[in-house]
């Protein structure tokens, strides 16, 4: 009686499934080539091209989310970017969330958010699984490779401009009820030519405005997405009504790691991610957000023993009063207090100087996605890492971000927004001032040395292309290795205490 | 969101649908279809599945076949593919095992088994995971055929509104005309109007059956032209007078099912071709 899933007659359990005899199905038909499509059809059919239109040249980045690559599109010799969809489960046919990407991305239309080109399917093989590629335009940069490129200084007329289509590209995205959940500086790709695209909506969504639908019952979505540095402190609360906000909180991260050149608030689990939100935008109270105790996450949390006080104006003491004013709204604990993308673009921060920059101004860089600079940071630097001082810390088990060096801010930290390129914490330079690196010691040094090819924003400070100014470490001194950037993934790291 | 326009079928593609191309006369694939339409309904019935899944799904199955022939894809897969995709869209997945289940039972209907003599599929089975497998190669089939373009507008809130503006939100109106709508969505109008078109055209009907006076011209007001609103009533009328026999079409399931008829009804392909030459 209790194995009603026993093999019934003739019918032979899984393991013969495989048994070439299955086969009808497996005959595999000639696939049409565009011509003979022409032919059967009269007509070609957009949208879903061939692998053969490409042709791939380098990896660009691999996480969660698959694999990109850097290829060229034949028929027009444009530059994309190609995004593996990775089947998690390919017994269920195509994921959900490449689904609500592929029509989240059809759907939207802005210069600020990125747009699919073409999608295509290889078959599957005998090594690999079928597989599904996404076709995006080729950007030279993402935000957290340029921040990671000691090269790269951004004028504040340069964040500015690069807030503004930030801002306007999740203002039309929440006008259109989309949520991106996803916000960071990784997901935000950058040209040479001074654009910004928001990327990477694999785990957008569409949301209702309204906080309950006609029955009275209250839409819930999940909790866990967004990476753990970008997330707002109500997801670490649990909370599973929410809307715009949550992508407003990353924008705010972003720009504070603008000024930072590092995210400003590392958590290593999502506890310390909340006592870090905490340190730097004070503890809640009843009166800055009421009844913040009733989400469910407080619960299992130790009482918030001191009260701490809002600091991010302190922090950033060095950044522009209007800047700080906006980013102290944008990081606002409440979430129905917090500034939504069109109030923002209204804000002072963009009617005063210096305006945002003119696009034809930028400087060009080399090409710096996260991935790269991973890639290239690493074999250089790790033979010259010098021990850490030893910081209490609990082991390390989870898998958030591994315990680098930026797991948490050193004890006495400088204020944000006043970070020198060789951090007052960090290991001393080998190198005596004036002497740069030793040839070759380049993060990015077989790229050739000066990167910038285009011209030189004008009130930039003169660029040294050859290790910096004296006494700075802009070439890249020794660094420890800067792998934190693939840290926690998004939303599959929780570790909320029983 | 806000896109209310979806594509629709070309004008190439009316004239001649792949399968008439094949040599499938139209009624016969017509009728096929709708049938197929209502499995899907039936399936999404007996899986408690929501009529948004259900009708999306329903609207992607009829654009498939305006770039596929049902000579070469078996139309139950593809219905209960489409299903299957639609209710991922929806936000309301389904889970395989359930739907495979359901698609098994019914087959076996469809072959003229009911209640015990429908044999329960085993839980490892071979026949599970074939259909299981045809499921997910039909997703992956209509989405590369659609070039992976799943916008889809459901009528249903267009048509309260315009009854509302109409002054005819009677229960017994709204319910009529949804009716309808429902129905229509077992005839390719979806994949050939837009949904102001095909609401207009239930209104039409609604006030014909209940013998409502409406305003003169009234669907201009929703942007109708009287030729479409028309042709779809058309469209949704021709489902209550089936030319082909019920049982002919029931039985009709697969490409092989379709090969088969086709061998057997020559003289039918020809009069196909005639019908084609004459529309060309």
């Amino acid at each position: 009686m209790s194995l009603p899933h026993k093999p019934v007659d003739g019918e032979s359990p899984r393991k013969s499934v495989e048994s070439p005899k299955k086969p009808v199905r497996k005959v595999i038909a000639p696939r049409r080539s565009r011509k003979e499509e022409e032919l059967a059809y009269g007509r070609v059919f957009q949208g879903c091209g061939l692998q053969s239109d490409y042709d791939v040249t380098t990896k660009l980045g691999e996480g969660t989310f698959g694999e990109v690559h850097k290829a060229v599109q034949k028929s027009t010799g444009n530059l994309v970017a190609l995004k593996r969809i990775l089947m998690h489960n390919e017994k269920e046919g195509m994921p959900v969330t490449a689904l609500r990407e592929i029509k989240i991305l059809k759907a939207l239309k802005h210069p600020c958010i990125i747009e699919i080109l073409d999608m295509f399917v290889v078959r599957s093989n005998e090594n690999e699984p079928l597989t599904v590629y996404m076709v995006f335009p080729y950007m030279d940069h993402d935000l957290a490779g340029l921040l990671d490129n000691e090269r790269v200084k951004l004028q504040p007329s340069q964040i500015k401009l690069y807030m503004k289509q930030l801002l306007e590209g999740t203002e039309y995205m929440h006008r259109n009820n989309i949520l991106h959940r996803d916000m960071k500086a990784a997901n935000l790709l950058i040209s040479n030519t001074g654009s910004l695209r928001i990327a990477d909506f694999g785990l957008a969504r569409a949301y209702d405005s309204k906080p309950a639908d006609h029955r009275g019952r209250e839409r819930k979505y999940t909790n866990c997405v967004v990476t753990r540095w970008y997330r707002p402190p109500e997801l670490l609360l649990g909370a599973r009504q929410y809307g715009g906000e949550v992508d407003i909180w990353g924008i705010g991260c972003v720009l504070g790691e603008m000024f930072n050149r590092r995210p400003i608030l590392p958590g290593t689990s999502d506890i310390d991610q909340l006592e870090k939100i905490w340190q730097l935008c004070g503890t809640p109270t009843q009166h800055s957000w009421p009844n913040y105790d009733t989400l469910p996450g407080c619960e299992g949390l130790p009482r918030f023993t001191q009260t701490l006080p809002r600091t991010i104006k302190m922090k950033f003491v060095s950044v522009e009063p209007e800047t700080v004013d906006l980013l102290d709204k944008l990081l606002t604990c409440n979430p129905k207090e917090r500034i939504t993308a069109a109030q923002a673009l209204d804000h002072e921060y963009f009617w005063t100087d210096p305006l945002p920059a003119d696009p034809k101004t930028l400087p060009t860089y080399e090409a710096s996605h996260e991935f790269d600079r991973r890639g290239q940071r690493a074999p250089v630097h790790r033979p010259v890492v010098q021990p850490l001082p030893p910081a209490p810390r609990p082991p390390y088990y989870g898998n958030g971000p591994p315990p680098g060096r930026y797991g948490g801010p050193p004890p006495g930290a400088p204020p944000f927004g006043s970070y020198p390129h060789n951090p007052p914490g960090g290991p001393p330079s080998q190198y005596p001032p004036n002497a740069g690196p030793p040839r070759g010691g380049y993060a990015g040094g077989s790229r050739g040395v000066n990167n910038f090819r285009g011209s030189r924003p004008h009130n930039s400070r003169p660029f040294h292309p050859r290790g910096g100014p004296p006494g700075g470490n802009r070439g890249g001194g020794p660094q420890p290795p800067r792998n934190w950037r693939n840290g926690p993934s998004s939303g599959l790291s929780l570790n909320y205490p029983p | 969101m806000s896109r209310s326009l979806y594509p629709l079928a070309s004008l190439s593609q009316i004239r001649q649908t792949p399968s008439r191309a094949d040599g499938i006369p139209a009624s016969l694939e017509s009728a096929i279809l709708a049938n197929a339409c209502k499995l899907i309904h039936t399936a999404g019935i007996l899986l408690h599945q929501k009529q948004v899944a259900v009708a999306t799904a329903q609207i992607l199955f009829h654009r498939f076949w305006f770039v596929s022939s049902l000579k070469s894809f078996s139309v139950a897969d593809i219905a209960f593919g489409a299903l299957y995709l639609g209710s991922k869209l929806e936000e309301c997945p389904l889970r395989v095992r359930d739907l495979v289940n359901v698609y098994h039972v019914l087959l076996q209907r469809a072959k003229g088994k009911v209640g015990t003599e429908i044999g329960i599929m085993s839980y490892f089975g071979n026949t599970f995971y074939e259909l299981k497998d045809a499921l997910v190669v039909a997703e992956m089939q209509i989405l590369k055929r659609l070039g992976f373009n799943t916008h889809v507008v459901l009528p249903y809130g267009s048509l309260v509104s315009y009854l509302r503006l109409l002054g005819q939100d009677r229960p017994n109106v709204v319910a009529k005309a949804w009716g309808y709508l429902n129905d229509a969505l077992q005839s390719p109008v979806y994949a050939l109007y837009q949904v102001p078109t095909i609401v207009s055209a239930a209104i039409l009907l609604t006030s014909r059956f209940l013998a409502i006076r409406l305003p003169d011209a009234w669907w201009k007001l929703f942007d109708a032209e009287w030729e479409d609103v028309w042709s779809v009533c058309g469209y949704i009328m021709r489902l209550y007078h089936p030319e082909i026999d019920k049982k002919v079409v029931e039985r009709m399931l697969t490409k092989g099912d379709v090969r088969t008829w086709l061998e057997e009804n020559p003289r039918a392909v020809d009069v196909a071709q005639e019908e084609n030459a004459i529309h060309n």
